[in-house]
Formats: structure tokens, C-alpha cells, sequence
């Protein structure tokens, strides 16, 4: 009895509520989310189960959530994957979100789409973004991720940009020398 | 730092331990087909700053360029806080990185394969350059990957503070040596290992710090650090970053958190990149951590001096299926303290949270509200680099089966620390999504500690920012702090 109720007592005094056992998931997700430089695996985060997508999504919408932490849970979404991580990478790809979400809505979709469909999703993201910064975001993950043909439209906006938003392609254009 | 560099190197040298061939190889990858042009060229070996500072105790030992597996000496006064040794690879055309069975690649690491200290071995790299297990009994250790340049500041273990601390103080006088080498050079003793061409063999820069007292003693109490910041965010230049609210807070934070360790900042430096560079790396991608990587690339923009030089990003992205965005990026354990312009100078730290509150009030919270408040969370982070740079490791790593090097600083073990029925990581790291050590396991009593440690892995609720004794000693022996 001790045992089991000291932990809840300290988790108390440090103002911190204690992990319920239906809290155990939250407590999970706050923890990934919280990592600082070690990167969570895939298998980790797919580990959290069924439910792990909609506490991510949410958190990933929470607009009064600090945008690093909405950053990562977005990212969680594109790798643990399903209809809702789908939905908030379409959602927040889109103007709107903090910048650090929306690169990581961009990376997810190319994580959740198919190849072949990914040129649909990004394209308008990489053509009509109003940030530079975003289209180049978008033009990364299409040419890392889209069928290799799509290098020539990445090729092509790259040379439409202002002289000064053109090293924003480096690794756009590096990953398609690669292909 | 980056935990993917760190389980690639758990893996490759405990496989160095297991082997029993000797770290012997040439780099030469006899029957190896020619290596080709490399992907950049790395900057050449840069002098340490140490010396400008006037009126203090230091001596900055150039020991030259020597290629793997010679032997370098050099004299230790009896009255020396800290050695530190910087090794910079001088040989355009070797090994960027290696090959390794259980990851594509590894960047190619500089270390000592081992250490004497007047006749002493102090450090074998087949012996302690894996997690201790024994804190007691580690007396040098290193555990980290850093493609191209790399650092070692002793003492960073128990047993050597002891030394340094008792009588007659400081680290071992006398004349010590080194043997040069790297992960190209031990590739012949790890099992499956591979340069994949034949990569001429590794030299090396060395360059030795020695950090002194008027008298033989242990690291001094307190000390200062230069800090500089670079505005690679699109969000700040270096002049509205002076007058910004919210970098100042931030930087009152970071200076609190040092201010644990007993340290001080001191001069704080603002430097613009120029819009190239900006339009760059605002973005970087943390995947790549050979010398050509982003992180790298970055880092050698870093000025000359003897300063932590934190880099300010909008994000740190991963391209990489099996990891996800980070806040924090470290080049190496510790850093090349004093050597500017280098892969590994630095530290990157996303400022995406900055000047944001996800609970109304936590940015004025005594005492500071790491979770909620952005301001006071970059700076935690930023300490948190700046931690590793200085020599630290997570007190606990993730999975709870790996610690740090110190006797005084907290563990918590997820076989006695984590829930009933958590799956722990086994001896052969075969458990693909093994239990994480929360900050809530980390806190429930004296035997299962760390969770509020500045140096945990994870920021939480439960994060306060806390060093023990062992940790601020490691910080201040380090050069960076004066």
C-alpha cells in the first residue's frame, strides 16, 4: 500500500498529476513529446497503440500548445499513420498553423501518401505557399518522396523562386541528383 | 546530441568489446575498391582560442598532425584541473563514415584508442568507451560519435573527480600519451564493419588544453562562459534579438539553469548569417550527422573563440522513417571547447516555442515553468546542449538501461524504476520499442532519480533543471568555462 501510494503523493508535491491507469497513454505521448534530442522511433510511437493518434491529433491542433511540441506531435502522426493522422496533415499543411507544424503536416503527408499521389497533395502546397520557406519544404519532400519524374517540376520552381529563396532547394535538388 | 549517433555507437563498440582482434587496422581497406570524390570538403583544422584569454591558468599544447595509431606524449604540470584533447582530422581524402552491419552508416569518429597517464592506462577504448555499468571504477570515458573532429575533456567520471578533488589534487601529473585513432582505423576489429573503399588512413590535429590552478586541486567552484548566438531563424536577426523581450527572458532562463553548476554568462554575442546561409539552414535536417550534414555545415559557421556557440533555428526536421522532429542538436560529447569553425562547434536549438505559453502565467512561474512556458523551454533546451558540450550525458537514457559516468548524479532503471509489466530493453537491444523512462518514473523516490534533471532526456512537468555536484565539476573543468 505504501508503495503504490507514495509515488502518487510525490507526483502531487511536484504539481504534477499522477498516471492514472487510462493515463498511462497521455503519459506516454508527453514523455516522446518531450524528448529533446533523442529521436523516437517509429516502432515506439506505433507501440502506443490504436488510440495514440487521436491524443497526437488533438495535440497537434491545439493551438494553445507550444508550437514545438504541436511540431512533434505532427510528425508522430506521419509515422504512426491512419485516417486521423491523414486528416491533421491535410489540415495544418495548409496556411495557418505555426511554421515548425506546418513543415512537419508537410512531412507527414509524404509519409501517408502514396507516391503517386503525392504529387497532388504537395504540388499546390510548392507552387502556391505564400512563404518561400514552405514551398521549399514541399518541394523537399516530393523530391524526396514522389516518383522521380517529379524532380523536374522541383527543378522548375526552384528556378522560379527570387534569386534569394533558391539555396532554400539545396536539399531538394540534392535529393534529386540522388534518384 | 543526437540519440540515433548514440545507439550507433553502444552498438559498435560493444562489438569493439566482444571482438577479440585488436584495434589494428591501417584505414588502408586492403582489396577495397578506391573511395570516391567526397560529398564536401570539411573544413580544414582550425587553432584553438584558448590563449587569448590573458591572466589565466592555461596551456594550449599544438602537438601537430599525427596519423592514426601514433603515439603522441606531452607533459602534465602537477597543478592541472582538466586535459582536454582536440583532434581534428587533417586528411581531406579519409573516411567520412563507416559501415556498419546494424546501421547504414556511421560518421567516422576520432578518439584516443587509448591513454597513459605517466605510465597509467587511464583509457582503453575497447574497455571504457561503453557504458560503465561501474561508475566506481571508470576512470576516463568516452561514448559518442563525431565525424571529423573530436573532443575529450578529463575528468568526466567518478573516479577521476575523486582524484582531482583528493590529495595531492588535480588530474595525474607526469608525462602522458595518447594513441591517435578513429572508427576507420578499429573497423578491422569490429565484426562486420567496413570503410567500404580504401580510404587512406586518418591524421589528425591535435591540439592538448590543459586548464590549470595556482595550486594542485580540484576544478574551481564556480566559473564564466562566453555564449554566442546564432540567428539562423528566419524570425530574429542579431539586432532584434538583442532587443527582443523574449531572447533576453529566454537567455535569463539559460542563465539560471547554469547558474546551478555555478556559472556565469558572460559575454553574450549576437551573429547574423547572411541570407544564403539563413535560407538554408533556418530549416535543418537532423539525419545526416556526417561532416557534410546540415548540423555540421551549420556548426563550422561558428566564429572563432573560446564561447558555447548555440545556433537558433525555426525547426529540426527528420527525413528518416524510424525517428521524428527533435528541439535540440549537439555535434559531440563534449564539444571542441575553444575551436571555432569546426563540424562540431556548437549546437542547434529550434526557437519555434519562443516567446509562447501553453498555460496562462507560466512564463512569470517561481520557480521557472519549463513545460508551459516557450521562453523558459528554449533555454532549457539550450542548456540542456550546452550540458552535453561541457562533457555530459543523459543521467538515464531512455530505455533505462544505459547511465552517465558519475557516481553522484541519479539513476533510474526501468527494471526497478519502471511501471509493472513495462518492457524493458534486454542486454542485446533486441526489444524494438522497449519501455521510456518518463519524468513521473524518474521522481517517485531517492532510488529512482533524474526525472528532474536538467540532463534527462525528456523535458516534462517534472523537469527542474537539477545537477548534482558530479555534473557542475564536469561542466567547469571544461576550457569553455573560465
Amino acid at each position: 500500500m505504501l508503495t503504490s501510494t507514495v509515488p502518487f503523493l510525490l507526483a502531487a508535491l511536484l504539481g504534477a498529476a499522477p498516471p492514472a491507469a487510462d493515463g498511462q497513454l497521455r503519459l506516454a505521448v508527453d514523455t516522446y513529446l518531450g524528448s529533446i534530442d533523442t529521436p523516437i522511433s517509429a516502432a515506439r510511437w506505433k507501440a502506443l497503440g490504436p488510440r495514440a493518434p487521436a491524443v497526437l491529433s488533438a495535440i497537434a491542433r491545439d493551438e494553445g500548445d507550444l508550437p514545438g511540441r504541436r511540431a512533434t506531435a505532427m510528425a508522430a502522426l506521419g509515422l504512426v499513420g491512419g485516417p486521423e493522422a491523414l486528416a491533421a496533415a491535410r489540415e495544418l499543411s495548409v496556411a495557418g498553423a505555426p511554421f515548425a507544424v506546418r513543415v512537419e503536416a508537410v512531412n507527414a503527408l509524404s509519409r501517408l501518401v502514396s507516391p503517386s499521389e503525392l504529387r497532388a497533395a504537395l504540388a499546390p502546397v510548392m507552387k502556391g505557399a505564400a512563404e518561400a520557406r514552405v514551398r521549399a519544404v514541399a518541394a523537399e519532400a516530393l523530391a524526396r518522396h514522389a516518383p522521380e519524374e517529379t524532380c523536374g517540376a522541383v527543378q522548375a520552381q526552384a528556378e522560379a523562386e527570387a534569386p534569394a529563396d533558391r539555396p532554400r532547394y539545396h536539399r531538394a535538388l540534392a535529393a534529386c541528383a540522388r534518384r | 546530441m543526437s540519440r540515433v549517433k548514440l545507439a550507433v555507437t553502444r552498438g559498435a563498440l560493444a562489438v569493439l568489446l566482444l571482438s577479440s582482434l585488436p584495434g589494428c587496422g591501417s584505414g588502408g581497406g586492403k582489396g577495397l575498391p578506391p573511395p570516391p570524390a567526397p560529398v564536401c570538403t570539411p573544413p580544414v583544422p582550425q587553432s584553438s582560442s584558448l590563449a587569448e584569454y590573458a591572466g589565466s591558468f592555461h596551456q594550449r599544447l599544438e602537438l601537430g598532425t599525427h596519423k592514426v595509431n601514433e603515439t603522441v606524449t606531452f607533459p602534465v604540470p602537477s597543478n592541472v584541473q582538466s586535459v582536454t584533447i582536440l583532434e581534428q582530422q587533417a586528411n581531406a581524402d579519409a573516411a567520412q563514415t563507416i559501415s556498419l552491419p546494424w546501421s547504414s552508416t556511421a560518421p567516422n569518429t576520432p578518439f584516443p584508442h587509448s591513454i597513459y597517464a605517466n605510465g597509467t592506462q587511464i583509457f582503453d577504448v575497447y574497455n571504457d568507451a561503453i557504458n560503465p555499468g561501474t561508475p566506481e571504477t571508470l576512470r576516463v570515458y568516452y561514448f559518442t560519435t563525431a565525424a571529423w573532429t573530436g573532443a575529450l575533456t578529463i575528468p568526466n567520471t567518478a573516479p577521476m573527480l575523486q582524484t582531482v578533488t583528493g590529495s595531492p589534487g588535480g588530474v595525474p601529473s607526469g608525462t602522458w600519451s595518447l594513441v591517435v585513432s578513429d572508427f576507420a582505423n578499429e573497423c578491422p576489429g569490429i565484426q562486420g564493419c567496413s570503410t567500404v573503399y580504401a580510404y587512406p588512413p586518418s591524421e589528425y590535429d591535435i591540439t592538448v588544453l590543459l586548464k590549470e590552478g595556482a595550486t594542485p586541486g580540484p576544478v574551481s567552484a564556480s566559473g564564466t562562459m562566453d555564449v554566442a548566438l546564432y540567428l539562423a531563424t528566419e524570425s530574429l536577426t542579431a539586432s532584434s534579438a538583442q532587443a527582443s523581450p523574449d531572447v533576453q527572458k529566454m537567455l535569463s532562463f539559460y542563465g539560471g539553469l547554469l547558474g546551478a553548476a555555478g556559472i556565469a554568462i558572460g559575454n553574450v554575442t549576437y551573429h547574423d548569417l547572411d541570407a544564403t546561409l539563413k535560407a538554408k539552414y533556418a530549416t535543418i535536417n537532423g539525419d545526416d550527422a556526417t561532416p557534410c550534414g546540415d548540423l555540421a555545415e551549420l556548426l563550422s559557421h561558428s566564429v572563432a573563440g573560446n564561447q558555447m556557440n548555440l545556433f537558433l533555428v525555426d525547426a529540426i526536421t527528420s527525413s528518416s522513417t524510424g525517428s521524428a522532429t527533435l528541439v535540440g542538436l549537439d555535434g559531440t560529447i563534449p564539444g571542441p571547447a575553444s575551436l571555432g569553425g569546426t563540424v562540431q562547434s556548437g549546437a542547434a536549438v529550434s526557437v519555434s516555442s519562443l516567446g509562447k505559453e501553453s498555460l496562462s502565467g507560466a512564463c512569470s512561474a517561481s520557480p521557472p515553468d519549463y513545460y508551459h512556458c516557450g521562453n523558459a523551454e528554449v533555454a532549457y533546451i539550450a542548456a540542456h546542449e550546452t550540458g552535453h558540450f561541457l562533457g555530459l550525458y543523459h543521467p538515464t537514457e531512455s530505455d533505462g538501461t544505459w547511465f552517465d559516468p558519475l557516481a553522484g548524479t541519479p539513476q533510474c532503471a526501468c527494471s526497478s524504476c519502471g511501471p509493472s509489466g513495462a518492457q524493458c530493453q534486454n542486454a542485446s537491444g533486441s526489444v524494438a520499442s522497449p519501455y521510456a523512462m518518463t519524468g513521473y518514473d524518474c521522481t517517485r523516490s531517492t532510488s529512482c532519480g533524474g526525472g528532474d534533471y536538467l540532463m534527462f532526456w525528456v523535458i516534462s512537468a517534472y523537469s527542474k533543471g537539477s545537477l548534482s555536484s558530479d555534473e557542475g565539476q564536469v561542466m567547469r573543468a571544461n576550457p569553455l568555462v573560465q
